[in-house]
């Protein structure tokens, strides 16, 4: 046992001095998730705070005043308004005093507690598409926050919100369907950058080895072929998590989003999917011959997991068959585990199954690549 | 390994990749402390049999012993006990001469104050003490290999296996190499080095002459050369050289001719005689001989005739 760890901290060391001789790799290592973070979020930096509401209350009641109070607290926008009549909203909304009025029904509380589904209109003004778009997507996406939130409580199962918000624009831009703000990449952008750490530069640093001939004079060693493998991985984990700091303090200073939830549980869960990324990086590395083909090998890889995780697109706005072979997909429940994380605090209650899913895929892939690695060292 | 008679024992030793045949069911037994050359030209499977030795390599078939381990189910418990220096320089070339030696130290298992007497030992045995803190790639070759088999012998194994050690080396570089090999065998430790210079193997305890895949001799230098070359040779220095090879071929008396460099090594029945009647022969032909000589056979003479003995086919 201590002569295994004494191998592989070898391997370790070695590694990180192999690694630091080579400036030009290290810089990049380092660099290219906060100028990819930087790059994405200004893609993204469509953030508008701060727009116009008028609240068109029929039901006044504690509910409607509650689910109001949290539109606010988003900070995304502020009370212009407070209207008894729907004509005299509109009016504000044509005099372009307010970009968004509100509806809501004088039955919303009554629905709610009858465990229905409670619709609520909004009306944007879409002179201005960009901030009518956002408007929107804001308001789709806190209720949908608050969905959650409302639906364990006192009041029991079935609470649910839905809005529709009747938007007159139809442009969507293409970069950003979902209109998603640079709240919702920080958090995806950090598992990029980890898989991107581990799959490719794992599965490089392997197949350097093969390539310069230099694992021939391993194999003849006593070391194992899963301490090897261990040893070459773990600067690349550690480093995937000084990317993955990296990424959160640019998220912090730069773009001003903030981690809600708990970090011991991000890091944790992270190494279920290290686990699945080690395991591709290793399978690359046993079907490369040369540290290029490897690096494009591991690039393809993760084109299906940036396409089909929700990261590029949302998945929700692809076809149906496409939207079921995401399941497949092992980026996609580590995105929604730190989206849960970063934006909701969620916690082990919810994040459970996605931990499970990745679990498996981390078990399964890592297996069958230890066991391809091991015949074909041989 | 004390009690150990042959260090390796192996029997129908067999590699073939796709439908090529590389290694074909070779029979090897080397003798515990000699130093066991493995001979032949390039591509004839001196590398691929001691790649399957090694465990780096499944043979196709086979089965026997190294080190006393089994080929098939010990290759694990074999690898702290054998050195091996690739024909391919395989130490790590961004990393300086004391970080390769304390790496492979590392997982040699060479620990505490064994792991410095160590490396001492083989820093002062590669010549290389001052230069410790040198990147690897920045060495001149004769200096790498020392360095490589310095890496080899860290754990200090019983059997060492070397691959075409000196290829590429200069010849003072490779005298010194095989000084060191010299060293480690008074030691004790058997060592299987293959290559295919000649004069490297006349250095060999015992040789292994493979050839497109087979054994075709085993025996001491002293013995191969009696052995196979039974007949005199005479080194003929004809101008111009290839009419001459022809010619050569049809004389009377002639039994072989091979072509070393600018000369001639001709196998005749009788020395005396030829000596007297081979430059009449190809001065009848316009061919100019300067020096005649009978000599001693040398271990290619040997292995010329070894070859076109065997029957076995160039591939
Ligand atoms: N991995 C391999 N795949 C296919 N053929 C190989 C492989 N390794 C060696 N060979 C072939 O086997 C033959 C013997 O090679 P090798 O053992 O390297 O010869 P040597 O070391 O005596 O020069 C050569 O013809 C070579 O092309
Ligand atoms: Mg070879």
């Amino acid at each position: 046992m201590t002569a295994s760890l004494s191998r592989i901290t070898h391997v370790v060391w070695k590694e990180f001095i192999q690694l630091s001789r080579d400036r030009r790799m290290f810089g990049l290592v380092l660099l290219m998730p906060v100028i990819e973070l930087i790059i994405f979020g200004y893609v993204v930096a469509t953030d508008i705070t701060n727009i116009a509401l008028a609240v068109c209350d029929y039901d006044r009641s504690a509910s409607s005043r509650n689910y109001v109070d949290h539109l606010v607290h988003s900070g995304y926008f502020r009370i212009a308004a407070q209207c008894h009549h729907i004509t005299e909203a509109n009016r504000l909304l044509d005099r372009g005093v307010v970009k968004v009025v509100l509806t809501i029904p004088p039955d919303f509380s009554e629905k709610l507690r009858r465990g229905k589904t409670a619709e609520i209109s909004a009306l944007v003004d879409g002179s201005n598409s960009n901030i009518a778009m956002i408007a929107s997507a804001y308001l789709e996406q806190i209720t949908l926050t608050r969905a959650v939130q409302v639906r364990f409580p006192d009041r029991g199962a079935g609470d649910r919100i839905v809005v529709h918000p009747r938007v007159e624009v139809e442009p969507r831009v293409w970069f950003n369907p979902e209109l998603r703000s640079v709240r919702y990449m920080v958090p995806a952008i950090l598992c990029v950058v980890l898989m991107e750490s581990l799959v490719v530069l794992t599965a490089i640093a392997i197949v350097r080895e093969k390539e310069r001939g230099t694992i021939e004079q391993i194999i003849v060693t006593p070391i194992r072929a899963g301490e090897f493998v261990l040893g070459k991985a773990i600067p690349f984990i550690v480093i995937g998590y000084i990317n993955m700091g990296a990424v959160m303090l640019a998220g912090r200073y730069w773009f001003g989003v903030e981690m809600a939830g708990s970090m011991s549980l991000l890091l944790s869960l992270s190494l279920l999917f290290i686990m699945t990324c080690l395991g591709m990086g290793l399978l690359v590395s046993t079907v490369s011959n040369t540290q290029q083909q490897a690096s494009m090998l591991g690039q393809f890889l993760l084109l299906p997991n940036l396409f089909f995780s929700g990261f590029i697109f949302p998945i929700s706005s692809m076809p149906e068959v496409i939207q079921r072979l995401t399941v497949i997909v092992p980026l996609k429940y580590y995105i929604t585990i730190v989206r849960g994380i970063f934006l909701k605090n969620a916690g082990w209650a919810e994040l459970w199954d996605e931990s499970l899913v990745l679990l498996a895929f981390g078990v399964v892939i890592l297996t069958a690549a230890s066991f391809v690695f091991r015949k074909e060292v041989r | 390994m004390t009690d150990l008679e042959f260090a390796v024992d192996v029997r129908g030793l067999t590699r073939v990749f796709d439908h090529f045949v590389a290694v074909d069911h070779i029979d090897l037994r080397v003798r515990r402390g000699l130093v066991f050359g493995f001979l032949g030209p390039n591509g004839a499977g001196k590398s691929t049999t001691i790649r399957m030795l090694c465990g780096i390599l499944r043979p196709t078939a086979g089965s026997g012993t190294v080190g006393g381990f089994d080929l098939w189910r010990e290759s694990e418990a074999l690898k702290s006990r054998l050195g091996y220096m690739s024909q391919k320089f395989s130490l790590y070339e961004d990393l300086t001469v004391e970080e390769n030696l304390q790496f492979f130290a590392g997982v040699y298992n060479v620990h505490g104050s064994q792991r410095r007497r160590r490396i001492a030992w083989a820093l002062e045995m590669a010549g290389l003490v001052g230069r410790e803190h040198v990147l690897t790639r920045d060495l001149a070759a004769g200096w790498r290999q020392r360095l490589a088999l310095g890496c080899a012998v860290l754990h200090e194994p019983p059997l060492l296996f070397l691959d075409e050690p000196t290829s590429g080396v200069d010849p003072l570089s490779r005298r010194r190499f095989w000084e060191m090999i010299a060293e480690l065998s008074d030691r004790g430790v058997t060592v299987f080095v293959t290559t295919h210079y000649m004069d490297e193997a006349e250095h060999c305890d015992e040789l292994a002459l493979i050839y497109a895949g087979k054994v075709v001799a085993c025996g001491s230098p002293a013995q191969l050369k009696s052995e196979h070359v039974p007949h005199a040779l005479l080194e003929l220095t004809p101008s111009p050289l290839m009419p001459a090879y022809a010619a050569l071929k049809e004389a009377p008396g002639v039994l072989g001719v091979a072509i070393f460099g600018d000369r001639l090594h001709v196998t005749v029945a009788d020395a005396d005689q030829a000596k007297q009647d081979l430059p009449l022969f190809l001065g009848q032909r316009g061919i100019v001989v300067s020096k005649v000589d009978r000599i001693e056979p040398s271990l290619e003479d040997a292995f010329v005739a070894i070859i076109e003995q065997s029957g076995v086919q160039e591939r």
